[in-house]
């Protein structure tokens, strides 16, 4: 069981360094690529859906804090479900990133599958199992990021 | 001893399998997808999909009916996960979907019909809507039995700028931000 978890938690840290290794490559913080993607997205979904309503509103005008965000977001979640460090941290993260994707105008049927699949990690110890969170919690057992 | 346990699990496992497999069997099959002029994804339930209905001695330009399949619900959306998984083993055939009709005459938009159910079947290759039935082997619009015209799939991203030249709310472009 724990090491069907691991490799799921391995795989999924994979899947979120992609995504994080393709944005740095598309120069997602250092272009105006994200308002590209914005502004070709808003073409293909409902004018009077929640997400229309963000991307026209949010979306574009602030799509630079954005592009940080979500760069430096699924970097860091990518590293923490790769090294088991703030563990479920990374997967609570991982959960409100695809919250976010979805409320955001990129709603799909299969994110709910992916949403609900970080949240044994946010559950369990994964990172204690296997990863720096065992040896960041018996260093400091008060604190709540490596339980 | 074991045995007669083995024996009534195959017994109970047949009696279940069986009528099962019949029903699947039973089952007519749809019109193959490269038959049908009209597509409909019934497995994608968070697509729209746009039906433009021209009557047979007018133009497109000079009015149509547009027949807009929306998303299901976010709950539907989660019950077609579990169609999606059983897909091989019963292929889903029919659906009902969410429709709203609107009316374009004279260069003037408006909702002809806001919240309304239309019902997709792929064994007989029929839409049924309200006040008409589409063809989706040739894209033939009947009203009241009678033909009244001809259906086609407006393209989704013409439909939503259709949609919102009739919100009067025009795309974001980077000139505008």
């Amino acid at each position: 069981m724990r090491t069907a978890l691991l490799s799921l938690r391995y795989l999924l840290a994979l899947f979120f360094a992609g995504a994080a290794v393709n944005k740095w490559k598309q120069g997602y913080i250092t272009s105006d690529y994200l308002q590209g993607v914005f502004l070709q997205r808003i073409e293909e979904i409902d004018p009077e859906s929640f997400g229309a309503w963000f991307i026209e509103g949010i979306g574009i005008p602030h799509y630079v804090p954005l592009a940080w965000l979500v760069c430096w977001g699924e970097t860091f979640i990518a590293l923490g479900l790769l090294l088991g460090c703030i563990t479920r941290g990374a997967a609570a993260g991982a959960m409100a990133m695809m919250f976010a994707f979805a409320i955001g105008g990129y709603y799909d049927a299969s994110l709910i599958v992916l949403t609900l699949m970080f949240l044994p990690f946010v559950i369990l110890p994964t990172g204690r199992w296997h990863g720096f969170d065992k040896r960041l919690h018996a260093r400091y057992p008060q604190s709540v990021l490596f339980g | 001893m074991k045995s007669v346990v083995g024996k009534t699990r195959a017994t109970v496992f047949l009696i279940l399998l069986l009528p099962s497999w019949a029903i699947g069997c039973a089952r007519q099959q749809p019109i193959p997808t490269e038959q049908l002029q009209i597509k409909i994804n019934l497995l994608c339930t968070t697509c729209d999909d746009f039906l433009q209905c021209t009557a047979t001695d007018s133009s497109a330009e000079s009015g149509f009916k547009l027949y807009r399949l929306r998303e299901k619900s976010f709950f539907a959306q989660i019950a077609t996960i579990w169609d999606y998984l059983i897909q091989w083993i019963h292929r889903k055939t029919d659906d009902r979907r969410p429709l709203t009709i609107y009316l374009e005459q004279s260069g003037a938009s408006r909702v002809l019909v806001p919240d309304a159910i239309a019902k997709v079947d792929l064994v007989t290759g029929l839409i049924t809507l309200p006040d008409s039935t589409i063809d989706m082997r040739d894209g033939n619009w009947f009203v009241a039995g009678e033909s009244a015209g001809k259906c086609r799939t407006m393209v989704r991203r013409d439909g939503y700028r259709w949609l919102r030249s009739l919100l009067n709310k025009p795309l974001p472009t980077e000139g505008t931000l």
